[in-house]
């Protein structure tokens, strides 16, 4: 596997995806299959919280318009429960109120759109777990 | 004297005869008085007559003017009559074509997504075979040397070939790629078929030819439009689907779809978080009768008699035009066919469109 991956002190990084979409769960984790990730999959808000409870989530990536409980909605949660998670929008649909609610109640680290470019998904992906790394070192300093 | 007897005696008989003559003069002239009296008179009622009569000629002769004139400003009026008829049926096929507009503009953030969706895992996935082309090139050159030139290698270049294949097989994890690639294929080859059939439903859903008949079975149209409108539905309805076998009907299809897509679009909104859908079909002697039910909040009573008229919503302002039944209920005219509704509180509501399957002449 890729030397060059980020870790936390010698911890996998893990992510997990959120989408009802089965297709779009399968092409990311073939796109994220190099990379020195651990990649959960889940089909709805419910199933993605079992997941969450279960293991230790760094990046959770999550579809907006899903059946019962919506991305926003869920990051919301997300926020609440698993404050140290750095959450992530992947949204077909980028209509300003949900782009608002995912930032303002959400907080969320990146608003991405589909289709996304394979490159700029894996760097921002890059970049959400380094941020993960500096505020979770930041924390150890505190 | 005999002689002046005669004499006298003539005298007397001039006299008498004079006098004779006398009194009929007398008696002539009174009667030519009489007989110029009357002769006036009657020149007098003459003339009244006359004079009468050029006044009524006059005035039939005016009359005839005006009338040509009325006759002139009433094909005038009938021209204009004729020009906003035209107007008319222009802007209430333009209504027709905003509202059309109208329902596609709330369905875009569903079809935006239905079909960003499969593009982006079919985008993706494309990019992810390129990487697995990659390592299938890489281990083949590999395996090509081998094959072509197997008598003139050495045995360490053969070794160092397997060698290659073996980097390969592990940096690019060729057991993954094996085990995913026909997944990858499937997916990608299901994703495009999606985009397909959902460009073909809004094609047939956004037919402009308002004119258009065409035989159409309402069972397909209606199966249509609700894979369009499905993404609004599926996170809070369930749809079930009651279809009898339906002749099929001459009709401007879609515009049919359009007042089907409006009445699945309000049913879903009437719902506010999770219920149920009916679409109900069914030939009842000559008509076909379509209904479509849902369990949502249902219509006040004081709402429900200003359904139909043009621009009545009670929809925030920006979310809807009001103009949906009524243009739905005037394309069910122009079918000939009756569009009802029933509703209660807290119940639901159902609307029914009946449409006779003869329609002889059908004007649009």
């Amino acid at each position: 596997m890729s030397e060059e991956s980020i870790n936390l002190e010698g911890k996998t990084l893990n992510i997990l995806c959120v989408d009802d979409e089965l297709y779009i769960l399968q092409a990311l984790q073939r796109l994220l299959r190099r990379e020195n990730y651990k990649v959960f999959t889940a089909n709805s808000a419910e199933s993605g919280f079992d997941i969450l409870r279960e293991h230790d989530i760094h990046l959770v990536i999550s579809d907006q318009r899903m059946p019962g409980m919506c991305g926003t909605e869920f990051m919301q949660v997300v926020k609440s429960v698993f404050p140290k998670s750095i959450r992530v929008i992947l949204s077909g649909y980028a209509e300003i109120g949900s782009i608002m609610d995912a930032i303002n109640k959400g907080e969320v680290y990146r608003f991405l759109t589909k289709p996304w470019s394979e490159d700029s998904l894996r760097q921002s992906i890059k970049e959400c777990l380094q941020h993960y790394q500096t505020t979770e070192t930041g924390e150890l300093v505190k | 004297m005999v002689h002046q007897n005669a004499e006298s005696k003539l005298h007397l008989t001039e006299l008498l005869e004079l006098l004779t003559t006398m009194k009929m003069l007398t008696r002539q002239s009174s009667m030519e008085i009489l007989l110029e009296k009357a002769l006036a008179r009657e020149r007098q009622a003459r003339e009244l007559a006359e004079k009468i009569l050029e006044e009524k000629s006059r005035e039939l002769y005016d009359s005839t003017i005006k009338l040509a004139q009325f006759a002139d400003q009433l094909s005038l009026a009938n021209l204009q009559l004729e020009h906003e008829l035209d107007e008319r049926k222009r802007i209430e096929s333009q209504l027709v074509q905003v509202q059309k507009l109208e329902s596609l503009g709330q369905l875009a953030a569903g079809v935006a997504h239905e079909i960003n969706n499969p593009i982006s895992f079919v985008i993706s996935n494309i990019s992810s075979l390129k990487e697995y082309t990659v390592a299938f090139k890489g281990i083949f050159e590999q395996l090509d040397k081998i094959r072509t030139q197997k008598n003139s290698l050495s045995q360490d270049e053969i070794e160092a070939a397997y060698s290659v294949i073996n980097a390969i097989w592990q940096s690019e994890d060729m057991n993954y790629i094996l085990g995913d690639v026909d997944a990858l294929v499937a997916e990608t080859q299901d994703g495009l078929l999606r985009v397909k059939e959902i460009v073909q439903n809004l094609k047939s859903f956004a037919r402009l030819d308002e004119s258009e008949l065409n035989e159409a079975n309402l069972n397909e149209c209606i199966e249509s439009t609700l894979k369009l409108a499905w993404n609004e539905l599926k996170y809070k309805c369930e749809i079930d689907r009651q279809y009898g076998d339906l002749p099929v009907l001459n009709c401007a299809a879609g515009q049919l779809n359009q007042v089907f897509m409006n009445l699945v679009v309000n049913a879903a909104q009437a719902i506010k978080n999770t219920g149920k859908i009916i679409i109900k079909t069914q030939k009842v002697k000559n008509d076909i009768v379509i209904s479509i039910s849902d369990n949502g909040e249902g219509i006040p009573p004081e709402n429900l008699k200003r359904l139909f008229d043009p621009f009545f919503t009670t929809k925030p302002v920006g979310s809807g035009t009001g103009l949906g039944l009524s243009i739905s209920h005037s394309i069910v005219q122009k079918h000939k066919g009756s569009i009802s509704v029933e509703s209660s509180v807290g119940v639901g509501t159902t609307f029914t469109i009946t449409l006779p399957i003869i329609q002889k002449n059908k004007g649009t």
